[in-house]
């Protein structure tokens, strides 16, 4: 192989991927047909170009299919935003998330979240669930909250607080307490609990869904909610495996995030990470 | 200025014209699906995370100001999924160094260059899965990664001669 072959493997590439220029083929050609390495070279190249173009091709034949899967979902999400159980966009929850498998039984339609809309929307009282949870909802949707039973002594109060809590948010007037994920080989829940300080100056500690996390449809539910159940069981009989620490700013603040690993019985794995303020505060 | 056909239909979305995201979701999955597997390099990841990015443009449509602007908007949204996904990835992986690394089974050509494109950088695997999804016009990689045409080029015969590397590398150890 010639000093001229190493620059030959650029011209191959181009000319096999379509991009070398007329002027520029010709005189490749002329070197091919000396050169009996640069032309192993080029139907190495070439073969490999085939199988590159089929493999493309036969991705491109699910298309249809990948669009289709996305339309039924799509449709799963607008009934869950018409029967409303299922339209759940965020969750706030006190202080100790004790309750969220159950929480989450009544949103199966939980949506990527933005922590903020440009309007304040009302929030309504709409009742109780069947296991004791208040549930509330504001008319955009935007904002479901689940309350224990304990919580909740005067729902047209606990409408205004959450209104207040609701405006504090828009503001950035909170504080981010701590961080928490729970990551199985089906789904994923993440939560960060704020501070609120209310204008009559109590102090309120909510649980809400994190602004990554992802729609969670009734298929995937089913799978994630035995996993979470488990691993929630595991987790109060005693610590995991650590996996150690490490750092994140978010939201402007350093946290320190601690992990561990719980084993399920299906043999799969569930990583827990609780996140906090670095310094302390 | 006669309204695009991406505006409309963003409108009707916003206006709860449930069916009218269908259009959105033919006229842009591919893209977003083409992103994601030249980012992620695995096509089940990146159905995964095109369909979450697809979904999550659902869910906040009624957000997007510029409605001209969706192609872009869901893009973007599809590229923060995978930076995510990725990070999410690497964490969970630190987990599993413990695990002995299996060798690399004989399998069928298809298998080996998917696992090649897998490895690859992707800074070139982005280019090259987008040149072949494309119909190999490198004038429309230039515009989509806003660079060159000769800039485009150059990543592309870079791609093609890395994993022509990668291939034979693999195949030698076999």
């Amino acid at each position: 192989m010639s000093s001229d072959c190493e620059k030959m493997k650029d011209q191959i590439a181009d000319h096999i991927t379509g991009i070398l220029s007329e002027d520029q083929v010709q005189l490749l050609e002329l070197h091919l047909n000396e050169c009996k390495s640069c032309r192993e070279y080029a139907r190495v190249l070439k073969k490999e170009d085939t199988l590159l173009t089929e493999l493309f091709a036969e991705i491109e034949t699910d298309m249809t299919n990948r669009q289709e899967q996305i339309l039924r979902k799509v449709n799963q999400l607008c009934v869950s935003k018409q029967t409303e159980s299922l339209s759940i966009r965020r969750i706030i929850m006190k202080n100790q998330i004790t309750k969220i498998a159950a929480v989450l039984a009544i949103v199966i339609g939980l949506g990527a979240i933005s922590v903020v809309g440009v309007n304040i929307s009302k929030i309504y009282y709409k009742g109780k669930t069947d296991d004791g949870h208040h549930v509330f909802i504001s008319d955009d949707l935007e904002t479901i909250v689940t309350m224990d039973d304990d919580e909740v002594t005067d729902p047209e109060q606990t409408v205004r607080d959450l209104e207040e809590m609701k405006v504090l948010s828009q503001q950035g007037k909170r504080e981010l307490l701590r961080i928490k994920e729970t990551i199985t080989s089906t789904g994923r829940l993440k939560t960060h609990e704020y501070r609120y300080q209310l204008s009559d100056g109590r102090i309120k500690d909510m649980g809400e869904g994190a602004d990554d996390m992802l729609p969670i449809d009734e298929d995937q539910w089913k799978e994630f909610k035995p996993q979470l159940e488990e691993f929630r069981r595991l987790q109060k009989a005693g610590p995991g495996e650590d996996l150690g620490t490490y750092e994140e700013t978010v939201e402007g603040r350093v946290f320190s995030f601690k992990r561990e690993k719980y084993f399920l019985s299906n043999g799969t794995e569930a990583i827990w990470t609780v996140g906090t303020p670095k310094d302390g505060q | 200025m006669e309204e695009s056909l991406d505006e409309r239909v963003v409108r009707a979305c916003q206006q709860d014209d449930k069916s009218a995201y269908a259009v959105l979701v033919k006229r842009h999955y591919r893209e977003v699906f083409a992103l994601c597997l030249g980012i992620l390099g695995n096509l089940h990841d990146a159905e995964d995370v095109a369909q979450e990015a697809m979904l999550k443009g659902f869910l906040k449509i009624k957000k997007l100001d510029k409605h001209e602007q969706f192609k872009a908007w869901i893009l973007r949204i599809a590229k923060n999924l995978c930076l995510d996904f990725l990070r999410r990835k690497k964490r969970l992986k630190v987990h599993n160094v413990k695990k002995p690394m299996q060798p690399y089974p004989n399998t069928s050509e298809n298998h080996n260059l998917q696992q090649a494109i897998r490895r690859m950088p992707q800074e070139l695997r982005l280019p090259l899965t987008m040149y072949y999804f494309d119909g190999k016009n490198a004038k429309t990689i230039a515009e989509k990664l806003k660079i060159s045409h000769s800039g485009a080029c150059q990543r592309i015969r870079a791609a093609r001669k890395q994993l022509h590397e990668l291939l034979s590398e693999r195949k030698n150890n076999e």
